[in-house]
């Protein structure tokens, strides 16, 4: 039994044009210390999934089923109160997108933290600065600087801070929303460096959402490509980056220009992602697939097991796992 | 059938400048308090860009690489005089732009454009995407009947491959998705038929995986059209697919200048270096997260005294604090700002 | 909002009076509905009768006869022919009856006016009285006249209010004979009492239909002010007034404040400095009194206010405006307009002012509220235009005239809670207006 088992998890908004399918059937597994990336980009409702699985969710939310089990224990069913004490931040944590901006600019840095630790945990004002001290020193950040303003931080160490506070617990699993979008690529580096090395020095298991597939090659065991609220394809990283079996996956992976290699065209997938009110029959990927056919218009697809650590749905699997690459009768557009 | 002669008399046209910037300078004043006022002098400002010179030949593709801060967006803009600069020279075609008057600007605003990084912000919400595009052929009194105007902006809609033009015409921005609006920005570029665009981040905001359409599509309009494009960016990735030259800046200042496989395969800055080794490969087998540079980048109200990356840089010695590098031409374009390269 | 506008259209409608009609009630009646409190249970409502000939009845007669005949000027006549009478008889009478039944308290005033005229032989001596004759019997002689021979058509009215009455009912001045005419509820009779000693000949005295009136004390759904005139014509037309200015004024407001703001805010520099500096001092100055003293120096005309109160109020608007000018002039869209080689005309007209535009909607209808105020403030304190209803000016009348002192809460309440909803009508609009089209759906794909 993996350690944060997720099953068939299902999560609508409601709002004035409808139901917005945001998640619809997502299911997954993680091992302890290890750590899953889910990629997918602008709607694909992977956030809302991060929030769904913290139990943050808009009043307009609303969970229409699917299991979360973290050690055998189901989360969804337990009561608010019992998940806020001993759950939320304490085994689970997030990192926000745009978590700079989740700093209060009144208040200094370091008490943020603390006050992270005191909301959760029952310890001395004494002792939680000693551990927000400590936190901010195992993020890089030097801890005599506990009293700045977060005006005072770069944009790389804000995102330090902010991690720091979602460690602030000592949690077993921590989600990163989009962790490094807004940094420049060095500072970039620098803060996956650190959650890197986090990770290894506590034995973190992490669940990495991002649309940047090169963060999720550096940093993931595992990959689950996520597309219009479903996850699409599912494995290990090496498996998904180098055999894709799921046309989008296929683009995708193509659409990011690899520095190391040679000059080449940049691909691309036409059209752009579906409204998650009203989804495409059959399978949602089909109005921009170049394998698309009738059956792909009708029926959605299951996920099924392709090889060793590698799950997909999609009727044409066997033709992208001969090797064919369909994306290449594009013209330059 | 071309002569030799006249083959030559084009080559040499097509390898004249056709932009050369001599010196820019554009700082932002910043607000002085009135012990400082008082005491007379310049007061502080952001020295956004700090001295910077280089050449764009007709029909390559300039790529202006850096990270946040560094100015590139500021130096995007004065290229059209969208912002004044302090000092310098801004040659297009051989005319000074800073020095013309505004009626005299007017005119030559047809021959340089601007495509904005934000596909949300640059199109006023109100306006539908014909009036969007046929707007500047107005301003510019280009089009002499409405019939002309609506097929320039159906020829301008079918040039960003946004076919067929007629079912766009009337929409309004916030019903196209990013990538669309995109290509409106450009159509919009493309109507006046100019010489020369700057590209400000145009794909940074959206997906990845529409990105190569974007950039493709510039890469096509180059060709076919021979447009001269300045794509500025953070990424050096995409730079590198589509550029045909390089500039690395950092703080207000040029660090590294050349052809684009020059630069990333055989780079001389350390700044360059950092960046290359920073840039992330989609690929899982290859894990290289180190920490390529230390710190961040500094302030430019108060940049650091000689090169101005010493403090971060690990090749820094006492001459790097005291003077600043000159960009030396290291052979086949290939220019660096650096004590050891 | 809407009532009130229905009520500005519907005017002439609503109401079968103008604000001009006089006297329709007594001063200050209360309104019918207002039979419901205890104070006004048992008001009498205005009570008009044409009596004439269908109506008289004869209750008394000796050696009298009744005809009628029609006339051209004056309507159907009630003609009575007495007949001689001989030296030491009794003269010749006739009393024509009419019954109205009084349920109600006492009214303040009551009156009738009428015509007669006598044919008569040279010695007759005629006695015309106005009688009226109460439940319990009582007989109460409020008007005579005696003519000696004949008498052309002759007019006459009897008004309670009048000394005459007064005194004929033995009353001194400060007495009000209606009260104690019609001190009990039931049946009065009216009684018109003819009556002649003629020796030669008849006697023939013919009535034109007698307009007896009692001043009610309810009157119409807002009651009357001094003069009589119905409250809820006013209140009526004055709706139509009241929305007008505060349209007007406010549009004129918010079209300066809208060009000054934008001018001010895209073009900077000295520009923006003047017309800031020109806000400043418009805005420190206490805006009542100057237009108290404006207003009383140029004229108590409408025109007038409206110009004056919009030349107070386009401050807010060009504040507003300017700052969402600064922050929209940033912006992308304007930056690329001057790429293509917009002027400042150009790019203020089309970019920045339907952008600024529903900012101004809303800032128009929180305005008017604004003008409406200012508008009821100027009349209360008189210096509105007379000609004009308003309802500031109902209420400047209500003041003037005594509805404090005489409680006369209908008039004074209205026009005070008209202007109260509608300038909370248009703020709520306003309000909603602003959250409607502020900027948000920013679809992100």
């Amino acid at each position: 039994m993996a350690f944060f088992e997720v099953k068939d998890l299902t999560m609508y908004y409601r709002t004035l044009r409808g139901q917005v399918r945001a998640v619809d059937g997502v299911s997954f597994a993680l091992d302890k210390g290890k750590a899953l990336g889910i990629a997918g980009e602008s709607g694909c409702g992977k956030s809302s999934m991060a929030t769904t699985l913290l139990r943050l969710l808009p009043t307009n939310g609303q969970i229409m089923g699917g299991r979360v089990l973290m050690d055998g224990q189901s989360l969804l069913d337990m009561p608010e109160e019992q998940f806020r004490r001993r759950v939320r931040w304490k085994r689970i944590s997030m990192i926000f997108q745009g978590a700079m901006n989740a700093l209060n600019p009144v208040h200094r840095v370091g008490h943020q933290i603390m006050e992270a630790i005191l909301t959760h945990e029952d310890v001395s004002h004494t002792e939680a600065r000693h551990r927000a001290e400590e936190l901010l020193a195992m993020v890089g950040i030097n801890p005599r600087r506990f009293d700045d303003f977060p005006h005072e931080f770069s944009g790389g160490m804000k995102q330090r801070a902010v991690i720091a506070m979602a460690l602030a617990c000592n949690p077993d699993l921590v989600i990163a929303d989009e962790p490094t979008t807004a940094l420049d690529v060095i500072v970039q580096a620098q803060v996956l460096k650190a959650i890197e090395d986090l990770r290894n020095r506590l034995g973190l298991s992490m669940i990495m959402i991002t649309h940047d597939l090169s963060v999720i090659a550096q940093m993931c065991d595992d990959v689950a490509i996520m597309y219009a609220g479903r996850i699409v394809e599912y494995g290990s990283a090496v498996e998904i980056y180098s055999r894709p079996l799921h046309p989008y996956t296929a683009g995708l992976v193509r659409a990011f220009p690899n520095i190391a290699a040679g000059r080449s065209t940049i691909r691309s997938i036409p059209g752009s992602p579906p409204n998650l009110v009203d989804p495409p029959a059959g399978c949602r990927f089909n109005p921009r697939c170049p394998l698309a056919d009738g059956r792909c218009r009708a029926e959605e697809p299951a996920m099924k097991v392709s090889g060793e650590r590698h799950a997909v749905a999609c009727h044409k699997a066997d033709i992208l796992a001969g090797g064919a690459d369909i994306w290449q009768q594009q013209h330059l557009a | 059938m071309a002569t030799a002669a006249s083959r030559v008399k084009v080559d040499a046209a097509f390898s004249e400048p056709l932009l050369k910037v001599v010196g820019l300078v554009k700082h932002f004043p910043l607000r002085r308090g009135v012990l400082s006022a008082l005491r007379g002098g310049q007061g502080l400002a952001v020295r956004a860009v700090d001295g910077v010179s280089f050449e764009v030949k007709r029909g390559e593709i300039l790529g202006i690489v850096g990270e946040s801060g560094c100015g590139k967006t500021t130096m995007g803009r004065a290229l059209l005089r969208l912002t004044e600069p302090q000092e310098g020279q801004i040659l297009f075609d051989g005319t000074d732009i800073l020095r013309l008057s505004p009626q005299e600007l007017k005119p030559l605003r047809r021959r340089l454009q601007i495509v904005f990084q934000d596909p949300y912000e640059s199109m006023n919400p109100r306006l539908n995407v014909y009036r969007i595009i046929a707007e500047p052929l107005r301003l510019q009194n280009l089009a002499t009947s409405r019939d002309e105007e609506v097929e320039r902006v159906r020829k301008a809609l079918a040039d960003v491959e946004m076919t067929p033009p007629d079912e766009y015409i009337y929409r309004y921005p916030h019903e196209l998705s990013g990538g669309q609006r995109q290509r409106i920005a450009i159509a919009r570029a493309l109507v006046l038929e100019p010489d020369f665009i700057v590209a400000d981040e145009p794909v940074s905001m959206l997906d990845v995986s529409i990105r190569g359409g974007i950039l493709n599509l510039m890469l096509r309009l180059s060709k076919e059209k021979g447009v001269t494009f300045v794509y500025i960016t953070h990424d050096l990735a995409t730079a590198r697919h589509i550029c045909d030259r390089i500039g690395v800046m950092y703080l207000g200042k040029f660090v590294e200048e050349g052809p684009a496989d020059a630069i990333v395969a055989s780079p001389l800055h350390p700044y360059t270096k950092a960046l290359l080794s920073a840039v992330l490969v989609p690929d899982p087998t290859r894990k290289g997260l180190q920490t390529v540079l230390p710190g961040e980048v500094p302030n430019a109200v108060h940049p650091p005294s000689g090169c101005r990356l010493h403090p971060r840089c690990p090749l820094a010695q006492a001459i790097c604090r005291e003077q600043e590098p000159e960009l030396v031409d290291k052979g086949d374009g290939h220019r660096v700002a650096c004590h050891f390269a | 909002m809407l009532l009130f506008t229905f009520m500005a259209l519907a005017a002439p409608w609503l109401t079968p009076y103008k604000p001009e009609d006089m006297y329709l009630a007594d001063r200050l009646a209360a309104p019918v509905w207002a039979t419901y409190l205890p104070r006004f249970r048992g008001a009498p409502p205005t009570m008009r009768y044409t009596i004439d000939h269908d109506r008289w009845q004869l209750s008394q007669q000796k050696k009298a006869t009744l005809s009628h005949e029609a006339d051209a000027e004056r309507g159907d006549l009630t003609v009575v022919q007495l007949s001689p009478v001989l030296p030491g008889e009794e003269p010749a009478s006739a009393d024509l009856s009419f019954t109205v039944h009084y349920p109600y308290d006492p009214p303040q005033t009551f009156d009738a006016s009428f015509s007669y005229a006598v044919e008569a032989p040279g010695d007759a001596e005629t006695t015309l009285a106005y009688v009226i004759v109460d439940p319990h019997g009582t007989e109460f002689t409020v008007w005579d006249a005696t003519v000696y021979g004949s008498t052309g058509w002759t007019s006459d009215t009897v008004d309670s209010r009048n000394f005459l009455v007064k005194n004929k009912l033995g009353l001194s001045f400060f007495d009000d004979p209606a009260k104690v005419v019609f001190a009990n509820k039931g049946d009065y009779r009216l009684v018109l009492r003819v009556s002649s000693s003629a020796a030669s000949e008849a006697v023939r005295v013919s009535i034109a239909p007698l307009q007896a009136n009692v001043l009610g004390l309810l009157h119409g759904l807002l009651g009357t002010d001094h003069v009589g005139a119905d409250l809820w014509t006013q209140l009526v037309y004055g709706a139509r007034i009241s929305l007008i200015i505060g349209i007007l004024a406010a549009v004129m407001a918010v079209a300066i404040g809208t060009f000054i703001g934008l001018v001010s805010g895209y073009l900077a520099g000295k520009i923006d400095e003047f017309f800031m500096r020109a806000a400043d001092v418009f805005l420190s100055v206490p805006t009542l009194p100057i237009l108290i003293i404006l207003s009383a120096f140029l004229g108590k005309h409408i025109g007038n206010i409206v110009l004056l109160v919009a030349a107070f109020s386009w401050m807010t608007t060009s504040r507003v405006v300017r700052s969402q000018t600064l922050s929209l002039k940033q912006r992308a869209f304007v930056e690329a307009a001057r790429a293509a080689g917009a002027g400042s005309r150009y790019i203020m007209v089309t970019h920045l002012l339907p952008n600024v535009f529903p900012m101004v909607v809303a800032n128009t209808v929180l305005m008017m509220p604004v003008a409406i105020l200012y508008e009821a403030a100027l009349s209360f304190l008189g210096l509105g235009d007379p000609r004009i209803p308003t309802w500031g000016r109902m209420l400047q009348n209500a003041r003037a005239f005594g509805a404090f002192t005489d409680l006369a809460w209908w008039w004074l309440i209205p026009p005070g809670l008209a202007i109260t909803l509608l300038t909370l009508s248009f703020t709520l609009i306003g309000n909603a207006v602003n959250e409607v089209l502020n900027p948000r759906y920013r679809e992100r794909t």
